[in-house]
């Protein structure tokens, strides 16, 4: 091999190194694409399909009236299972709502159907949990407090105060 | 051995034929898939798909729910490409019952389907490239997969089952700020592709290992059913989109790629080529939106309401100026005669009358519906017998015909071929199983 | 005697309710070749719709897939409905020249038995394997009928309308 040829590759190798940095260097100060997960949370739009929940009156007060329409569509067997009596004025009272959050699929079905807005999802989205049972929710897991159920319909461009 | 599942291997008596079981758990099969393989040396002399892993019966399941509670699981038969497949549900189901679509749902719909199958066409690029062996590539198009999937996360509320198409329109309007979201994700995306193909197309593994490499013609795609990008590599310029125009894809202009090649190299170009097709309906869709953005909708809806209201309210006082037995004001009967605005119907999400989800009942009938899908004819043979469950339900998915074709693709080559011959193919398991 | 009362009812209900339903393109070009072929009219997209006796299957495809006015290539789906009181195979058909679709109906007798369509269309293979493993309709010339979807040792045809499953093997389903 000759001299010259030599000395053609060893430039042409510096210039190829010299592209590889500058393709290295331009990807230097730009955004990255992923996150951090636990440290920080992904941005996720209001429309996610999170945890189900109740919202509940501006009081804290059950906004359910029992009609079992989310149970009707629901897509899962028995999912959601609902046990309510009327009191002396005819009002509904849930004695029992509970969702099996781990066979859940989150489709969002339950949420269209509810007629007084009561079932809804938060964005919600770390379910982990330790055992089978822990992961049927019932009314008290589920119940949104008065204030954030007011924040929830704020953000989702419901009706502020429901009475 | 000599009987493998009912599979009769001839013996040799100079060389044994060895049998390699590939999968159902292997990286490559995308998903649950196994390859009886009988191999003499490097080649394959005979191979036998087993499928069947996945198989979640949501043919039954669909017999044994309401058309809304069903509506979830159908995002489930192809995840990739899931609006696909409630489009093609609520079509069968919009014209068994006879509904009107209104132009802005069509185009939503459009929308929404052209970036699912850029999507769909970006994750089948990254797997296609990991199976060759290239890992950087599907880093690159997991990336750019990831903003079409946060379109879908704001407009649905879930990145891959998204649960959005109702019968008869949508589940809500999009959000306000969407369409600069996707014009922002569209006008990205060209230059990423131009950065794949920049980094692929002229790769000399790449052409090595494609180029000339799982050669079918047009017979063959029509022997085994292969429908989609696999047969317009074939140099058949079919695509339904086309040739039988179905939501509004008449109105927009678009173009057909094709290869005549045939090979696994033309394949991948033919998808290559389908993602700027899609980009160019998402534009032209975009543009062309009825009703554009949705605050606007909303406004120009208030003012409407607000102008009811004042009728109502003159009807109201001329009644009650009647039962007085006092002239009404001439304003009040003025305004009594007047028309209530309404909204322009191609401006809704959801037809004149909403259907109720619950006790949706088509008439008795029976409906194919067929759409292109990223992988090729997506079908649902839809029975109804008048009651609100249907009597059957028959998914068509273009994977369970596009994979029948690989043992003929795969006896007498190499087996070092076998991946990339399968990934060209853009087989999903789930819709092979259903 | 109610019940012979009700047959009769339902006789004459029919009777009252001849079936009108106009012969489609394709129906009409068999009828010329002299095949025998019941019109079912269009389907909501718009297809049509045949009926053809289980003996002059083969031919009736032969002749779609051949003839120059129809040309019917493309094998689209086969599936399987259970009508109760019988089981139809139904075949969808899509041509590339022409981009029509069609529908032909076979009714299984009562061996459950239908010709399968191998030799006009191979592409049926696995449409026809997925159909007898899930309704169990057997296609009589199709040359490696076995179980696709379900495991090779299932007990009955799951999408039968009278199907229940009471395998003891599987214990894990009941909870």
């Amino acid at each position: 091999m000759s001299p010259v040829g030599n000395e053609n590759r060893v430039l042409s190798g510096l210039v190829e190194i010299g592209r590889g940095l500058a393709t290295v260097m331009s990807h230097f100060g730009r955004e990255p694409v992923t996150l951090e997960y636990p440290e920080v949370m992904p941005d996720l739009s209001t429309r996610f399909h999170g945890r189900l929940c109740l919202l509940t009156k501006s009081d804290s007060t059950d906004l359910c009236i029992g009609c079992k329409a989310c149970a009707r569509v629901c897509p899962c067997d028995d999912l959601i299972q609902i046990e309510m009596h009327r009191d002396e004025n005819k009002k509904p009272v849930i004695d029992r709502f509970t969702i099996d959050i781990g066979r859940c699929i989150f489709c969002g079905n339950c949420t269209e159907v509810c007629p007084v807005d009561c079932i809804k999802m938060l964005s919600d989205f770390e379910l982990a949990d330790y055992s089978r049972e822990a992961l049927v929710l019932d009314k008290f897991d589920l119940n949104l407090p008065g204030e954030a159920s007011d924040q929830w319909r704020v953000e989702h461009g419901l009706e502020k105060t429901v009475k | 051995m000599s009987d493998i599942q009912g599979i009769t291997i001839e013996r040799d008596i100079q060389s044994e034929d060895m049998v390699v079981n590939i999968g159902p758990q292997h990286p490559s099969t995308h998903g649950v898939l196994r390859l009886v393989t009988t191999l003499n040396g490097e080649v394959v002399k005979n191979m036998e798909p087993v499928v069947g892993y996945l198989h979640r019966s949501k043919e039954k399941m669909g017999e044994n729910r309401t058309f809304f509670q069903y509506q979830p699981m159908i995002d489930r038969v192809e995840y990739l490409s899931a609006f696909y497949d409630h489009y093609v549900y609520c079509t069968a189901l919009e014209t068994l019952a006879g509904l009107d679509i209104p132009k802005r749902v069509q185009y939503i719909r459009m929308i929404t389907m052209e970036l699912n199958r850029i999507s769909s066409h970006l994750l089948w690029f990254g797997t296609f490239l990991l199976d060759l062996g290239a890992t950087s590539p599907f880093f690159y198009a997991f990336r750019d997969r990831e903003k079409i999937l946060k379109l879908f996360e704001d407009i649905s509320g879930a990145r891959m089952m998204y649960n959005y198409y109702r019968i008869g329109g949508l589940n809500a309007d999009i959000p306000d700020g969407w369409i600069e979201d996707v014009r922002r994700v569209i006008n990205e995306l060209p230059k990423r592709f131009a950065e794949y193909e920049a980094i692929v197309n002229k790769n000399p593994i790449v052409m090595d290992r494609c180029i000339g490499i799982g050669i079918i013609n047009t017979e063959d795609c029509l022997k085994y059913g292969v429908t989609g990008p696999a047969l317009r590599a074939c140099g058949v310029a079919q695509d339904l989109r086309k040739t039988n125009p179905y939501c509004s894809y008449d109105e927009v202009d678009f173009d057909v790629p094709t290869s005549t090649d045939g090979d696994v190299y033309a394949r991948y170009q033919v998808r290559i080529q389908e993602m700027y097709e899609s980009l160019r309906i998402v534009h032209q869709a975009l543009d062309n939106l009825p009703g554009g953005e949705p605050a606007d909708i909303r406004k120009l809806q208030a003012e409407y309401d607000a102008v009811a209201t004042e009728i109502k309210e003159a009807k109201k006082r001329v009644i009650v100026a009647q039962k007085q037995e006092t002239e009404p004001e001439p304003a009040d009967v003025k305004k009594m005669e007047e028309e209530p605005p309404e909204l322009d119907k191609d401006w809704r999400i959801q037809g004149k009358k909403k259907v109720n989800m619950v006790s949706f009942k088509p008439p008795v009938g029976e409906c194919m519906s067929l759409v292109e899908s990223p992988r090729g004819f997506l079908g649902c043979y839809l029975i109804s017998d008048g009651s609100p469950k249907a009597l059957r339900i028959k998914w068509r998915g273009a994977s369970y015909s596009n994979l029948s074709i690989l043992p003929s693709m795969m006896i007498g080559n190499l087996y070092p071929d076998l991946m990339a011959v399968f990934g060209s193919l853009d087989v999903i398991l789930p819709e092979v199983d259903r | 005697m109610s019940e012979e009362k009700q047959s009769e009812s339902k006789e004459a209900a029919k009777d009252d309710l001849p079936p009108v339903i106009e012969p489609g393109v394709y129906g009409e070009l068999l009828e010329k070749k002299k095949f025998k072929v019941q019109h079912l009219g269009m389907d909501a997209m718009g297809v049509e719709m045949i009926e053809v006796a289980a003996e002059s299957l083969l031919r009736v495809a032969e002749y779609l897939r051949d003839n120059k006015k129809c040309q019917f290539d493309l094998l689209v789906s086969v599936s399987g409905v259970d009508m109760v009181d019988y089981r139809l195979s139904v075949v969808h058909l899509y041509s590339l020249s022409s981009n029509e679709s069609l529908c032909i109906k076979v009714r299984a007798d009562e061996k459950e038995a239908v010709p399968s369509l191998m030799p006009i269309w191979p592409a049926v293979d696995w449409h026809e394997r997925e159909t007898y493993d899930l309704m169990g309709i057997i296609y009589e010339g199709h040359p490696d009928l076995r179980r696709i979807l379900m495991p090779t040792d299932w007990i009955g045809h799951p999408l039968r309308k009278d199907y229940v499953e009471n395998d003891p093997r599987l214990v894990w389903n009941r909870r």
